[in-house]
């Protein structure tokens, strides 16, 4: 789960991080409020889920609480990347004297954390590691013992940094570290870090991600299950515990399996039409699961009109075809589905999970591929007979 | 021949007792899996489908050597099994479990190499060597003996694939789900590496996703080996910055395109396949049928 910057900045503080001081503000009058609380000359900035904030003029000085109310009706007004601005963080403006890019990552491909540093703070880290790799130090702490004193002062001296301002970092380097462990983060990103002139460190901005497998232990994560962005059908989804995606087409897809779902939106663009949603119960998903799963993209063909087929694929091993195929029966006795349901069942007791398919009326095909196909060309065929139903707009506009 | 696993296999299965733990030991032992013993924190003493549960692998051992372990105990507490298994120097541990906190992963993975076992998953299907042991929830109508190596990130895709390469008369010598979390015990490039070395393996199917670049990374290695591998990749019309079911089908700010891995493969000569029956078309044909 993507944090706003000043979610972030709230965890990193209670893990002993310095940030500057501020208050999110939601209308122009608390903006100026805030303002006048943390003495006037201050930053006014976007609280947004999406990066490129300060390229498209979205975080803004002010030097006093009235420009600070004028700029933050401005900056509430705006959008970027389909996100609406709904609250500004209003936050103490820090003499800069040196700024610096800190990142700690998850590396997938060395399976352990990574440390990213470049003394130029507020670059584009990707950007300046293609043109200059030389400017980034990187560092793979080890996940088992932690990060050592010794090894975030010699990153620190790596980057450019000497004497106090390098132990200093050093240490704020290590209590960053702490806290990504703590947070069960997937990303830690500070950009900038800013030394104020008397040497003071602090997190300017922060882009954190943690990691929403660890919700079980991570109080911020069991508060927080809402998510912006997500489509109606999407939070519909979270809830009932399945994985489920909006997309723009024609057929409509639940299996059991992530790569299975995934090969089947390619495999219905393959055959000419485009997938409606993605939509992975997971493994060993319970009748009611099943059933909830089908509801859902049985609600997906009911409110989108270009939903003309649903594809339904099981693979059978972990799942039980009593559970699978049995929340398909309950969910079309629940209600008639609107589409033709064309389904395929592979796997372990796959004849009881058919039988079961067939006797709630439901095509089964013998083969993925031919599944696909047949839904695929209903859909495009009853394209052809032109659209019924009244266009909506897209669920994320 | 095979990887990792075979008849003479002596498996241990930490969490036996669970619901899905006692239906997958089922399967396991009617598939003939030599399953010797179980560990269930708390449950020593009892008995599941005649296999002996103790509390911890200390007890376990002094009673049942064993080679192997499949872990099925829920996320929370799967850091803790993988520990115990690996600090016992297991050889082999399969993760099955789905959902393990990402921060437990990367330190299963490093204790994993710092002790020099060999981890597969989590969140994973295990491995088959068909016809003589399954350790996991591989489908026994979805595997047969013969000469094709299948390593996989999704295991739903996995079964598929050799089920219709099974239809086509063609077996595999193993099948391995390698896990779809972002950080796995082991990366596709070391599944490769066992199978270039397998004497009775002939081809090697690769299943990769968005996500990461472990699939980019495998080129280098591909391009030394002596046998084919043919690759699919799924999530080639997945949105950006959207988790597709496994954890770490995800790309994110231009890292992780399917499209990209794509590239990648065919530049270092893999034959790309575009569909599941693509796979094995291509597969009969690097067997020459």
């Amino acid at each position: 789960m993507r944090l706003y910057e000043f979610e972030g900045k709230q965890l990193l503080q209670q893990n002993g991080i310095p940030v500057p001081r501020g208050q999110v503000a939601t209308s122009p009058e608390e903006a100026a409020v805030a303002a006048a609380a943390l003495g006037d000359v201050v930053v006014v900035k976007a609280q947004l889920l999406v990066g490129g904030r300060g390229k498209a003029g979205l975080v803004q000085p002010a030097s006093s609480r009235r420009e600070a109310g004028t700029v933050a009706a401005k900056i509430l007004e705006s959008s970027l990347g389909g996100q609406r601005v709904r609250s500004v963080l209003i936050e103490e403006r820090l003499a800069i004297a040196r700024e610096t890019y800190v990142s700690i990552s998850v590396d997938r491909l060395a399976g352990g954390p990574l440390i990213l540093v470049c003394a130029e703070g507020g670059v584009e880290i990707e950007e300046v590691a293609k043109t200059r790799p030389e400017a980034v130090v990187r560092f793979h702490p080890d996940v088992l013992r932690g990060l050592r004193a010794y090894e975030a002062l010699r990153v620190a001296k790596a980057a450019g940094m000497a004497g106090e301002e390098a132990a200093s970092f050093a240490r704020f380097l290590q209590r960053l570290y702490s806290a990504f462990c703590r947070m069960d983060a997937h990303l830690l990103e500070v950009n900038p870090l800013v030394a104020t002139p008397d040497g003071q460190l602090y997190a300017a901005d922060a882009k954190v991600i943690l990691d929403d497998d660890a919700a079980f232990r991570q109080p911020f994560l069991q508060s927080h299950r809402e998510e912006t962005g997500l489509t109606p059908l999407e939070r519909e989804g979270r809830e009932k515990k399945v994985s489920y995606v909006d997309l723009e087409g024609e057929v409509a897809i639940m299996g059991n399996g992530a790569g299975l779902v995934l090969s089947l939106l390619d495999l219905v663009r393959h055959y000419g039409a485009r997938p409606a949603n993605f939509l992975d119960t997971g493994g060993g998903a319970s009748r009611t699961k099943a059933k909830d799963a089908l509801g859902l993209v049985m609600k997906k063909a009911e409110q989108d009109p270009r939903v003309r087929s649903i594809l339904l694929a099981f693979s059978l091993s972990i799942s039980l075809p009593e559970d699978a195929a049995g929340g398909v029966l309950d969910a079309v006795a629940a209600r008639k589905p609107k589409v033709p349901i064309f389904a395929v069942v592979h796997g372990t007791r796959a004849g009881v999970g058919e039988e079961m398919l067939r006797s709630a009326g439901i095509e089964v095909f013998p083969s993925i591929q031919e599944a696909t196909r047949a839904a695929a060309r209903a859909a495009v065929s009853a394209e052809d007979r032109g659209p019924i139903g009244t266009a909506l707009p897209s669920p994320r506009s | 021949m095979s990887i990792l696993v075979d008849a003479s296999t002596r498996v241990l299965v930490q969490g036996a007792t669970g619901r899905f733990g006692q239906i997958q030991t089922k399967l396991m032992l009617d598939y003939g899996t030599k399953i010797v013993a179980g560990v269930t924190p708390g449950k020593g003493g009892q008995e599941v489908l005649g296999v002996p549960i103790y509390d911890t692998i200390a007890e376990a051992r002094t009673e049942h050597p064993f080679d192997a372990s499949v872990i099925y105990v829920p996320a929370p507490y799967t850091l803790d099994a993988a520990v115990e298994a690996i600090e016992s120097d297991i050889p082999l541990v399969v993760v099955i479990t789905e959902g393990v906190p990402v921060h437990d992963a990367m330190k299963v993975r490093a204790l994993a190499k710092e002790r020099g076992s060999w981890v597969i998953g989590p969140n994973c299907p295990g491995i088959i060597t068909p016809g003589q042991t399954s350790l996991g929830m591989y489908p026994p109508t979805c595997a047969m003996p013969g000469v094709v190596g299948v390593a996989s990130r999704s295991g739903t895709l996995c079964f598929e694939v050799t089920k219709l390469m099974i239809e086509a008369g063609i077996g595999q010598t193993s099948c391995v789900g390698i896990g779809g979390d972002p950080v796995i015990g082991t990366n596709f490039v070391e599944y490769l590496k066992l199978f270039e070395e397998d004497p009775e393996t002939r081809a090697v199917v690769m299943i990769g996703e968005l996500g990461g670049n472990q699939e980019e990374h495998a080129t280098r290695f591909i391009a030394e080996m002596t046998k084919p591998v043919i690759a699919f990749i799924s999530g080639k019309t997945a949105p950006a910055e959207k988790r597709m079911g496994h954890a770490g089908a995800i790309s994110s700010e231009g890292s992780g395109v399917a499209a990209d891995k794509v590239k990648a493969l065919e530049a270092a000569g893999v034959k790309m396949a575009d569909t599941l029956n693509d796979i094995v078309r291509l597969t009969a044909e690097a067997l020459g049928r």
